[in-house]
């Protein structure tokens, strides 16, 4: 099922006098249950993307549909409270609050859920059992810590998680249980995930690889299921 | 959870990075602590003054004049009348300490005389009221009808009734030229309330021919109040002025005395604005002396604490916004990624500011706790002794003799009556100013937060 339609998208950054053209029209389709990887070289344009389909920014030309939506009528602030979950590279995790309050602020912005034994729900949910999940994030090992970050990327319960980097800060290991949650989430709960990487172990996994071409700046789309 | 969880966990949590903007705060809003209690205790302390002293104007002439035997002349009416006609004044009252003789010598009982211009005679007798009969009509009182209102003993010891006619007079004995007046007055009211008041001033400071007339008989003197239309007043003036020209040098003050008329204002606003109209416009030797100027003479190093206080109330609220503004500035620096977080969440801009708000109100009410029993008890030390040096440097003129002079307080009154005291008007203008000010210097910080844009923040 069409979920975002992203439609002759333009994207350019200033560079000195000149302008540099990141996105050239670009035009992609996420779908709900489905798990994208979105990889290209540095500079590419991969993060700009990210944060268009995001609602973190606007695009110069184009639009990007969401059910149908621009999502510029929907409000860039409503959308992303709404209807995306994010994940960062370095977790951004609220640094003097537990994993259970991160999660909580989330909830209390998005307002769909309140209740801490949803959001203990969720965290357990994703492998945070409760000690872990009262614990202050500080004390929490990175692994843990971006698996609260998914949680709280999960607690306004979106259509769409979106992720820069998630596995960057990790080793191997957690690297697989972080790229398992995703696929989770994209076949278990229905989710359209957006994987923004470096990593061809991460794209591996993913069931659309995006490849962004740094020069032309548009997407080559690999089937890879 | 909400922003005000959100606030209060940020302020918990991180105690130690909020212990500057707490310090800061605390140490600023003692200061302002200080100045307000000082600025209260001071505007207490004139306010009282000017309580005490009231906001009377009185016509009298100078002093200088009467020494040179000017004493014969009196006011005129007419122009006295433009005086009162001002609508400033609330009242006018000619005939303090007024004494006049009743109708049995052998008794000889004195009637303090209220010639008054004002119907409500609560204005002179508090908490009196009329028993029988009426006060005066607004006509009887500008025509000066020969009318009265007396007091209920007065009216007992003589049995007087309203609409009887009751012949007031006055009767000098002197060793030479011996003069006497009577005035045919019909009581139109009786009063209960008014306090009889027994004086023996023959035997004391009141030394005159007259003493050497009344004290063959009597010494203590009951003064029986009543009340009589103004202009009666202003007509016995005539004759008593000729008989105190005689007694220039004898006792001046006490005869003068019976003659100034005292005006009762509406505001301090009136005074002022009588002075500008007739300051100088009274016929000579009379002049206006005004109770502001009393009350300036005695608080005037007051007023001068006042505006020190002032300027370093202001000061220190500019300050404060200044400082607190960069620290909350510097504290959100630290935190812009958290506040990243909040706009990649969609959580809305009022609430963002909301929980910022918050969090500066937590740390500035604790400080601010602190800060009023600092400041009052910086206040009480620093501002008594520097009130008690400077009235001690500060010289009061009395230059006048004057009914107003002799209600003005002595430098230790003054003293005395400054207080600094955590009341409760004290605390509600210190919690305003100060909430004021802190809430200010989140405006800077604030717009700041404002133009962060969560992308170049978080990616």
């Amino acid at each position: 099922m069409k979920l975002l339609d992203i439609k002759d998208v333009f994207f350019t950054y200033p560079d000195g006098d000149s302008v540099r053209t990141i996105l050239d029209h670009v035009n992609v389709t996420f779908e709900k249950g489905h798990f994208y990887a979105i990889v290209g070289s540095s500079g590419s344009g991969k993060t700009t993307f990210l944060t268009l389909i995001a609602g973190l920014d606007s695009a110069k030309e184009g639009s990007i549909l969401f059910k149908d939506k621009d999502i510029a009528e929907i409000g860039l602030w409503e959308y992303r409270r709404n209807h995306v979950g994010m994940v960062f590279q370095s977790y951004n995790l609220i640094p003097y609050m537990t994993g259970l309050e991160n999660v909580l602020v989330a909830m209390g912005i998005s307002g769909k859920l309140h209740k801490k034994r949803e959001a203990y729900e969720l965290l357990e949910s994703i492998g945070i059992a409760k000690s872990k999940a009262d614990r202050n994030v500080r004390r929490l090992s990175g692994g843990e810590q971006q698996r609260i970050a998914i949680a709280r990327a999960m607690a306004n319960q979106p259509d769409i998680i979106v992720a820069d980097e998630p596995t960057g800060n990790l080793d191997g290991e957690t690297e697989d249980t972080i790229i398992g949650l995703f696929k989770q989430l994209a076949q278990d709960k229905d989710k359209c995930v957006i994987v923004v990487t470096h990593s061809e172990k991460v794209a591996k996994h993913a069931d659309y690889i995006l490849r962004l071409h740094a020069t032309k700046g548009t997407f080559v789309i690999e089937d890879n299921r | 959870m909400n922003s005000l969880k959100r606030a209060w966990l940020s302020v918990i949590r991180k105690p130690g990075k909020n212990f500057l903007l707490f310090f800061i705060v605390t140490l600023l809003t003692t200061l302002m602590a200080a100045s307000l209690a000082i600025r209260i205790a001071s505007n207490n302390v004139t306010a009282e003054m000017q309580n005490r002293i009231g906001l009377q104007v009185s016509i009298a002439p100078e002093r200088t004049e009467l020494a040179y035997g000017m004493v014969g002349q009196h006011i005129p009416y007419s122009e006295l009348k433009k005086v009162v006609s001002y609508k400033g004044v609330k009242s006018f009252n000619y005939g303090i300490s007024y004494t006049f003789q009743m109708y049995k010598p052998e008794q000889r009982h004195m009637v303090l005389v209220e010639g008054t211009q004002n119907p409500d005679i609560t204005h002179y007798w508090p908490n009196s009221k009329v028993i029988a009969g009426r006060t005066f009509t607004e006509k009887e009182l500008a025509e000066g009808a020969y009318v009265m209102v007396v007091s209920k003993q007065m009216a007992d010891l003589y049995n007087v009734e309203v609409g009887d006619n009751f012949p007031l007079g006055r009767k000098y004995s002197m060793y030479f030229d011996p003069f006497e007046e009577w005035f045919d007055m019909e009581v139109i009211g009786i009063v209960d309330g008014p306090e009889v008041t027994r004086s023996n001033l023959f035997e004391g400071e009141f030394i005159d021919y007259m003493t050497y007339y009344f004290s063959e008989t009597q010494r203590d003197w009951d003064r029986f109040p009543i009340a009589i239309a103004p202009n009666i007043v202003i007509d016995t003036q005539i004759i008593n002025t000729k008989l105190n020209y005689r007694l220039v040098g004898i006792n001046l003050r006490q005869n003068v005395r019976m003659r100034i008329p005292i005006l009762e204002m509406e505001s301090f606003e009136a005074v002022t604005e009588m002075r500008k109209l007739y300051g100088k416009k009274l016929p000579m030797p009379f002049k206006f002396n005004f109770a502001d100027d009393q009350i300036l003479a005695v608080l005037g190093p007051i007023g001068t604490l006042n505006m020190i206080a002032e300027a370093v109330m202001v000061f220190t609220m500019i300050i404060a916004v200044f400082v607190c503004s960069l620290i909350i500035l510097l504290y959100l620096k630290e935190r812009r990624h958290e506040i990243g977080i909040y706009f990649a969440l969609g959580e809305k801009k009022r609430n963002i500011v909301l929980q910022v708000v918050m969090e500066v109100w937590i740390v500035s009410v604790l400080a601010m706790t602190l800060s009023v029993f600092a400041g009052t008890w910086i206040a009480k030390g620093f501002s008594s002794e520097l009130i008690r040096l400077q009235l001690l440097m500060a010289e009061v003129q009395k230059g006048k003799d004057d009914i107003i002079n002799d209600n003005i307080p002595s430098k230790e009154e003054v003293v005395q009556a400054y207080t600094v005291k955590m009341s409760n008007e004290y605390i509600l203008l210190f919690t305003g100013l100060a909430m004021f000010t802190v809430t200010a210097s989140t405006i800077v910080p604030i717009v700041n937060i404002l133009k962060l844009k969560p992308k170049e923040i978080l990616l």
